[in-house]
Parts: structure tokens; sequence; C-alpha cells
């Protein structure tokens, strides 16, 4: 809460909350005190449509060892993804 | 903590109103006072970066249940409506409010509730995280407040380069205008702030020789009086309420 650890992003994507899906065009990165989640910090991701940022937000809290595994998988995945599609291309 | 007798009516109103921020800005602010007959000192509010929660509605009926007229204004009223935690992250994406926003909707609530009857025209503020930094800001500011309590306030201590439009002085910067009784609470398991920080924020008060009480908890952290979160540390935190009404009682009545 009082690090102020923000770090803010434009994307092209869509989210699903409340069982509709709706464009995203916006997330930010924080790392502070988490809401919920059981940690001392967290990283938080919230995901919105900038046309209504309050009411389209998506958000997540995970812890940080959470996070970096995460994007490890990503990067994993993108690179097998991108291999494959260039295969094709 | 029981400071009633069973014997004793109660009765309070808590309710949703309107204020003049002393920008002219309407703003949302939350009013909890006793329904009893007595004058009554005020406590103003200042909530945390995760907003106008239910945790800080609930701190704004705890005083007033100890017999103060307390008000918390929604300071992020301007960005919008919505869950409190979504307000809180469009705040926080848009970099947060201004110091001197902030300043003049506590100005504001206090205005409002000093033309309340029933008061004694005593007033406090209360504020933790990013609020206690505001309660100390605001104590070095303004000559309007009889008591400061600040709960781990967050970025007291500002390094150049965390120096922006919205927050353009290092609040510690102004400890020698600090001119009202300050109480501070602090874990000392906390990283923002950290035990060094509160080192230094305590070393400029003895400096100038301000009137101030620092109480620091071992086996605590960050926001260790929230019980709605799973840092809340029940004995320190029991302490801490102890602390604050023992502080307001003596620094606000008589």
């Amino acid at each position: 809460m009082c690090t102020m650890i923000s770090e803010k992003t434009n994307i092209t994507g869509s989210g699903k909350s409340d069982n509709r899906w709706i464009p995203i065009n916006s997330c930010d990165v924080y790392f502070d005190h988490p809401d919920h989640v059981d940690c001392e910090h967290a990283i938080m991701l919230s995901f919105c449509n900038q046309n209504d940022p309050i009411n389209s937000r998506i958000s997540l809290e995970i812890t940080p060892e959470s996070a970096k595994a995460i994007i490890e998988k990503i990067n994993l995945a993108l690179a097998k993804g991108e291999k494959v599609t260039d295969n094709i291309l | 903590m029981n400071t009633y007798n069973t014997h004793d009516y109660e009765g309070l109103i808590a309710e949703t109103v309107k204020i003049k921020s002393n920008n002219g800005d309407e703003v949302n602010a939350y009013l909890a006072k006793p329904l009893i007959e007595g004058n009554f000192p005020i406590v103003v509010l200042i909530h945390h970066l995760p907003g106008w929660d239910e945790l800080y509605k609930e701190f704004t009926r705890k005083f007033a249940h100890h017999g103060f007229i307390a008000i918390c204004p929604d300071l992020y009223h301007r960005e919008g409506n919505g869950s409190p935690d979504d307000v809180a992250a469009q705040v926080r994406s848009m970099g947060g409010v201004s110091d001197k926003q902030v300043i003049d909707d506590i100005l504001g609530a206090s205005e409002y509730a000093r033309n309340l009857s029933n008061n004694n025209d005593k007033v406090g503020v209360f504020g933790t995280c990013s609020g206690g930094r505001h309660a100390f800001l605001i104590g070095c500011s303004s000559n309007k407040f009889d008591a400061i309590i600040e709960c781990w306030g967050g970025n007291v201590i500002m390094s150049e380069e965390n120096i922006t439009d919205k927050q353009p002085v290092s609040p510690a910067s102004l400890s020698q205008n600090l001119n009202t009784p300050l109480l501070g609470l602090f874990g000392n398991d906390d990283v923002s702030p950290p035990p060094k920080e509160v080192d230094e924020h305590e070393n400029l008060l003895k400096k100038y020789n301000k009137e101030y009480t620092f109480h620091r908890y071992d086996g605590a952290g960050h926001g260790f009086m929230y019980h709605d979160r799973p840092y809340y540390r029940q004995e320190q935190s029991v302490d801490a309420w102890e602390k604050i009404f023992t502080f307001l009682d003596k620094n606000l009545r008589g």
C-alpha cells in the first residue's frame, strides 16, 4: 500500500468478468502490500478498459515467486508458439 | 476494549454526508457521532491507499463509539465511484492524489464537523499507511489541529527521485513546523516505512524538540491493526488502540 511501485502498459486483449467478455486495453502492474493473498508484498495485475477503468477492472494478486513462475511459463509458451508459427509461415 | 458500563444508554448515527473541501469541491464523507448529549471532540480519519473501504468505515464508527465525532472523507471521490478497491486501483494508476488536495479535503472535513452541534472545538487526525503520511504532513502544515496520530506512514521520508508534482515535498523536511502533539505507531517488521526510516523520522522530531510519542512493535509489520488482512496482529493492535484513545483523551478532552 505504501510502496507506490507501479508500472503501466497499453495492451490489446479481452478479459472475462461477471461471465462476459470485454475488450481490455490497459494493464497496471504493482508491487505492494496485497488486499487478500497472505504475503507481505505481492505483484498485483490490474487489467481494464480505459473507457470505464473502474467498472471494467479485472484484478489478480500473486506472490512474487508466482509472478516469476508465470513470467517463465509465458516466455516458454511464447517461444514454442513462435517456433510453430514460424514453421507454418 | 470495554470502556462503557452495561447500564449506560448508547447510540450513534453513521451516514454518508456531503462536505465542501477547502478548495470548494463537494466530496463524500462518512460521519459517525454519538447520539447522547455532550460536547465531543472531533477525529478526522485519513483513509489508506486501498481507499475509502469498509475497514475505514468501521474505524470511523469505532471512534464514535468511544465518544468522538468522527468523519472520514472519500479522498478518491473525484476519480469516480465503484467498489472501493477498483476506485483505489484507478487512483493508483493515475499516480495517486495530490498532497494539496488531500490537505484541502481534511480541512473541509474538519470544518464540516466543527459546524455540528455537540463538538468541543478540538480536532484530532488519524491516518494509516498513506493516510499516516498525510496525518503527519497536515500536522506540519496547519495549526487547526490538536492531536495527530500517524500509523506506519510510508514515504514520510522521501528521496529526491520520489518527489513528484503530486507529492512535491518530503514531509520529514517539514518536521520543524510540527505544532501539534504526535503519536506514532509502527511495526518493526515493516519495510515501508522500515525501522531505519522511523529512526530518521524520530531523530528529526528530537532535533526540533517536538512533542511526540512513538511506539514500535516487535512481531508486527505494515498494517498490523487491519483485522481484515492476513498481517493483522491481535496483541499489538489491541495495545495500539488503547494508546490511541489514551492519547486522544489527554489532548482533546478537558
